[in-house]
């Protein structure tokens, strides 16, 4: 996950202090795998360093791998300490993080902890299925910066996009670039991870700090209720605004006494919901919404049974657009199409792998989601974009004979400079490093 | 005694290697002739691969023919 990779990339320092909070480590504890969890719970209450022998002990031959990745993970987390011994009689040992430890125990002990005051029933609460048709517009809006050229996003979301390099300006509007069609393809919460990591990043570390306890203690609060605004200190309120723009929380106004979190908020740290609201059905009902829309024939037309003009705008990227009804929008793929998607920095394999991605399930199930014949051509179509291949180099020839020649040869490959070379007008081509030792080479032995 | 040039080294296919041949002589590009898929563009940098680039793009767009696009921009 997105979240570990970015907490794996600070410094010790930085994570102790991310430790002093009891939400995250508590957080953090419920979105690790399995077993790191249990190796968590296991050292929990052995307050001095055991040797590291004894973690093997811990695991069947069998499972050696996700032994070995789990506690990868808690090293990188800096969770579990290693003491390396510099004598040869004391083997090396381990100890959890002492701040982590302390924390995870007390926050364990405490049965009775509220993150944020919550608001006293009102009936004028938004109902689950509102928050969650919010969060879903609001973060469609941020994608549809990213794939539709006209629109103008609000300065936060286009600044954030720029620096995350997933749009770059091209003649004073934004265009998408490789890396952003890329992000598109992505499951939610790695598109909000992305973002959410640039933004952290925007701020000094202090601030980064503060709103990353903030965020983990976000996500401990239950999907429905009011919160109170009042609660929070201005760095608290300030990230709330910013929140809003991700359709992450709620609010009726920007003046309001209470914040509604979405479900996107509270399952951001775990990647899937935790509300106790939801059942099985619910699930499949929403897994059922999301599955594919795509059916792409293989006289190039493509119907895209979708009314959500997100998707639309994706596909026409590199789909010629051509009429749009209400709940069906038919395109073709052509040349001309396919050409300023790549122009774009989109390769074949992305477009092919988002058909594929995104076929309608009847495609699906007659084997084909994208015809073999469209696939070829599309990738037809980007070979001919590199029709010829260079690379930097350097051409020796006129060798006064032919034994100069072949042993010049000889070395160069030797060496790894080799590039090319032609017997028949006895020339060599090399690499720019090769150069100098060649040019050695030949003065010395024939020069 | 033995010539060194700095370059690009181009691999391509034949009829390609001809037509960058036909370019290097309007643009007055330095290049060597080393097989039917090879040539050395002499001091070859970013800026005349772009160059070669973009006529080979319009090379192609002369060639292809798309009875759809016709239809549409119409």
């Amino acid at each position: 996950m997105k979240i570990f990779e970015y907490l794996s990339s600070l410094s010790q320092n930085e994570l102790e202090d991310l430790y002093q909070d009891q939400w995250t480590c508590k957080a953090i504890l419920r979105t690790l795998p399995p077993r790191a969890k249990q190796y968590i719970l296991k050292m929990l209450m052995i307050d001095y360093p055991i040797p590291i022998s004894s973690a093997k002990e811990w695991t069947s031959s069998t499972s050696m791998q996700t032994h070995k990745e789990a506690l990868k993970k808690l090293f990188d987390l800096k969770i579990i300490l290693l003491n390396r011994s510099y004598q040869q009689s004391v083997s090396d040992s381990i100890r959890l993080n002492p701040i982590y430890q302390d924390n995870i125990k007390k926050s364990l002990a405490d049965m009775n902890q509220t993150v944020f005051t919550t608001q006293k029933e009102t009936n004028k609460a938004p109902t689950i299925e509102a928050l969650d048709a919010f969060s879903k517009s609001q973060w469609e809006k941020v994608l549809y910066f990213l794939s539709d050229e006209q629109t103008k996003p609000s300065p936060l979301i286009s600044e954030l996009l720029l620096t995350a390099d997933l749009t770059k300006p091209d003649n004073g509007s934004l265009s998408i670039t490789s890396e952003g069609f890329k992000f598109l393809l992505k499951d939610v919460y790695t598109q909000i991870w992305t973002l959410l990591i640039v933004y952290l990043n925007n701020n000094t570390p202090e601030k980064k700090k503060d709103l990353l306890t903030f965020l983990f203690k976000l996500s401990f609060l239950q999907l429905g209720k009011g919160y109170l605004v009042s609660n929070l200190n201005d760095l608290q309120k300030e990230l709330l605004m910013d929140l809003k723009q991700f359709g992450l929380i709620y609010m009726v106004s920007n003046q309001s006494v209470a914040f509604y979190p979405t479900r996107l908020i509270i399952s951001l740290t775990t990647g899937k919901t935790l509300s106790l609201f939801q059942n099985i059905a619910a699930e499949r009902e929403i897994s059922q919404k999301e599955q594919g829309y795509i059916i792409l024939e293989t006289n190039y037309r493509l119907y895209a049974y979708t009314s959500s003009s997100l998707q639309i705008s994706l596909l026409s990227l590199f789909v010629k657009m051509l009429y749009r009804l209400p709940n069906l929008a038919v395109g073709i793929i052509t040349r001309e199409s396919i050409r300023t998607a790549l122009i774009h920095g989109i390769t074949a394999d992305q477009i092919i792998e988002f058909v594929r991605h995104n076929a309608h399930p009847n495609a699906v199930n007659n084997g084909h989601p994208i015809p073999d014949v469209v696939a070829e051509q599309i990738k037809l179509w980007e070979a001919e974009r590199n029709r010829i291949g260079y690379t930097k180099s350097v051409l020796y020839n006129s060798f006064p004979t032919t034994d100069c020649y072949n042993a010049t040869v000889k070395f160069a490959q030797e060496q790894d400079f080799y590039i090319y070379s032609n017997d028949s007008n006895k020339t060599l081509i090399v690499n720019e490093n090769g150069n100098d030792p060649i040019r050695t080479f030949i003065r010395r032995n024939f020069g | 005694m033995v010539h060194v040039y700095k370059g690009s080294l181009i691999e391509c296919d034949p009829p390609t290697k001809q037509f960058v041949l036909w370019i290097s002589k309007q643009e007055h590009f330095d290049v060597i002739d080393i097989d039917e898929t090879h040539l050395f563009l002499q001091g070859g940098d970013e800026r005349s691969m772009n160059a070669i680039q973009r006529r080979l793009d319009e090379l192609q767009n002369e060639n292809t023919y798309s009875v759809f696009d016709k239809d549409v921009d119409k």
